[in-house]
């Protein structure tokens, strides 16, 4: 996924040609992946009178890969650069893998089922039309709201993200709903900051793909 | 009114050397014609301070010491606690004599125990009636702001003693290791209610842990501090019979933050509360120590045969409620 996202980065090195502008408006909808995101280790600490610590037991926390579905609209504001709308959904799970247990428990990974809900505005600059392909940078901020999937706990967040996309036209009709027609791949990596309150409270990190279609005229 | 001296089930004192069991707060609580009900004050606390100084203590400074622990129980965000200081008295602790007495004794019987407390208790309601607390002049004391071995803090011991008259338990949130001369030695621990002290000269039991935090606001916690809290209920089995006695922790996994209950009847029902909001490890364990009255009445039956168990999830506290109960599955050793 990394090196994904450095290739569409690197296209943005080439340079565009005066091609016809991109599309007035467009609509998306696609395959959402995320990577896992560490979220630090706790561990059950108790007090010595030496003031040492003796650890009962020890969480890694993170929040594994998801999967979900995402949706953008995007228009047009220049020649090149575009303003997007986008709104996502992810079931990944909290988990913690616990070790080092003070009475001899075996390691065990103990999950909660979480959803999450993202929003985020987006400016996308296209860097390279070649073909069908055309090649965009992209940057976003938003707010996503996580929800445990017993509907237990609720958190709110934010988050910032940055990557590339790559449009693959596969249909150019010059009328009709579905005039054009395109393969979208995006790579990005996102920086959340707050939602459920689990492991530690710094931003996480995470690569994210996206694939999917997009029409647009 | 109905009244008893609660003495074998209600006398609570900080030993030296005593049983090991991990972690948990543990409510006082009285057998009422209801069932069993929490024991807790519902009026001023007023309190003497018995006028004698011992080798390193005088009267004014045991009162300012008390003083400063009650101040530091009420400081506990949510907590409403009134007391006050209403002279000092002839008086002896341990005399059911209608007034809430501190102040030392010579026991050098009780050779292992610093301090203790005891309650006498409207039994039909759980209300306090009279408490008092001793500190054994066996052992010597100090004030001092540092610690000053070999002396016991007076204000770390007092710390225990107060939450116990205010209708705490023991918390099991430690660990110890057998004495060669008998007894057993504290390793660690989170609780100032943890039955063993720590050695002569340390000062750390001044502070209180999340432990004694969510035990003090479980019994006087009110307001919007309260309702911002959540807990964790559920049950222990083994073989699919709940039973009396597990120990269940809940580790915060922002904070690391340990709280904890016990199940407290044969269907192994237990409920954890003061919890912050957030995920949590929720884990079993037996009183790994044969002698349980450190907790129990003498005459309860606690299994402490099986192994220690994780529960399979992850568990969400929300603010102000309880997630759905879960069940803890315990295997025998």
């Amino acid at each position: 996924m990394k090196a994904l996202v450095g290739v569409l980065l690197l296209s943005a090195g080439f340079v565009a040609p005066a091609a016809a502008q991109t599309p007035r408006w467009e609509f998306g909808v696609g395959a959402l992946l995320t990577d896992r995101e560490a979220a630090g280790t706790t561990s059950a600490t108790l007090l010595s009178p030496g003031g040492d610590t003796l650890t009962l037991f020890r969480t890694t926390n993170r929040v594994t890969s998801g999967l979900g579905v995402e949706s953008q609209l995007s228009w047009r504001l220049r020649e090149r650069l575009r303003a997007e709308v986008a709104f996502g959904w992810v079931r990944a799970d909290l988990e913690s893998r616990i070790s080092s247990d003070f009475e001899g428990v075996p390691n065990v990974s103990l999950t909660q089922g979480v959803q999450q809900f993202r929003g985020e505005l987006a400016v996308a600059y296209r860097l390279l039309q070649r073909g069908r392909l055309s090649a965009f940078v992209r940057g976003a901020a938003g707010g996503f709201r996580e929800i445990t999937t017993d509907k237990v706990l609720v958190g709110n967040g934010t988050s910032a993200s940055l990557g590339g996309v790559a449009h693959v036209r596969v249909r150019q009709a010059p009328s009709g709903l579905f005039g054009r027609m395109a393969l979208r791949l995006e790579a990005r990596v996102v920086v959340r900051k707050g939602g459920i309150k689990f492991g530690d409270d710094g931003a996480r990190v995470s690569p994210t793909l996206v694939a999917g279609v997009v029409i647009g005229r | 009114m109905n009244r008893r001296l609660a003495g074998a089930l209600l006398l609570c004192g900080l030993s030296v050397t005593a049983v090991t069991t991990p972690q948990a707060y543990l409510k006082l609580g009285v057998l009422t014609p209801n069932g069993v009900v929490g024991i807790r004050w519902t009026r001023l606390i007023q309190y003497f301070v018995t006028n004698r100084d011992v080798n390193g203590v005088t009267a004014p400074q045991l009162q300012a010491t008390m003083a400063r622990v009650f101040g530091t129980w009420g400081s506990v965000p949510g907590v409403a606690l009134t007391h006050g200081f209403t002279g000092f008295t002839v008086s002896e602790p341990f005399v059911a004599d209608g007034i809430n007495v501190v102040g030392f004794r010579a026991r050098p019987d009780l050779e292992r125990t610093l301090a203790a407390a005891t309650f006498e208790i409207d039994n039909r309601t759980g209300q306090i009636i009279e408490s008092d607390i001793f500190f054994n002049t066996a052992f010597l004391w100090s004030i001092s702001a540092a610690g000053q071995s070999p002396r016991y803090d007076l204000e770390s011991v007092g710390l225990h003693e107060v939450g116990h008259l205010l209708g705490l338990g023991h918390s099991g949130l430690g660990e110890t290791e057998v004495r060669p001369e008998g007894g057993r030695r504290v390793l660690a621990k989170r609780a100032v209610m943890f039955p063993i002290a720590y050695p002569a000269g340390n000062i750390e039991d001044r502070t209180l842990e999340a432990d004694d935090r969510a035990g003090i606001g479980d019994i006087y916690a009110s307001g919007a501090v309260s309702a911002g809290l959540g807990s964790i209920g559920g049950r222990v089995t083994l073989n699919g019979t709940g039973f009396f006695g597990a120990h269940v922790t809940a580790l915060n996994t922002r904070t690391g933050e340990l709280v904890g209950g016990f199940t407290l009847n044969n269907n192994g029902d237990f409920a954890i509360g003061h919890l912050a909001p957030g995920v949590y490890v929720v884990r079993a364990e037996p009183l790994d120590d044969a002698d349980v009255t450190s907790y129990f009445d003498e005459k309860t039956t606690v299994n402490i045969n099986f192994k220690p168990a994780y529960y399979s999830s992850l568990v969400a506290v929300p603010r102000g409620g309880s997630g759905p109960r879960i069940e803890i599955k315990v295997v025998s050793k």
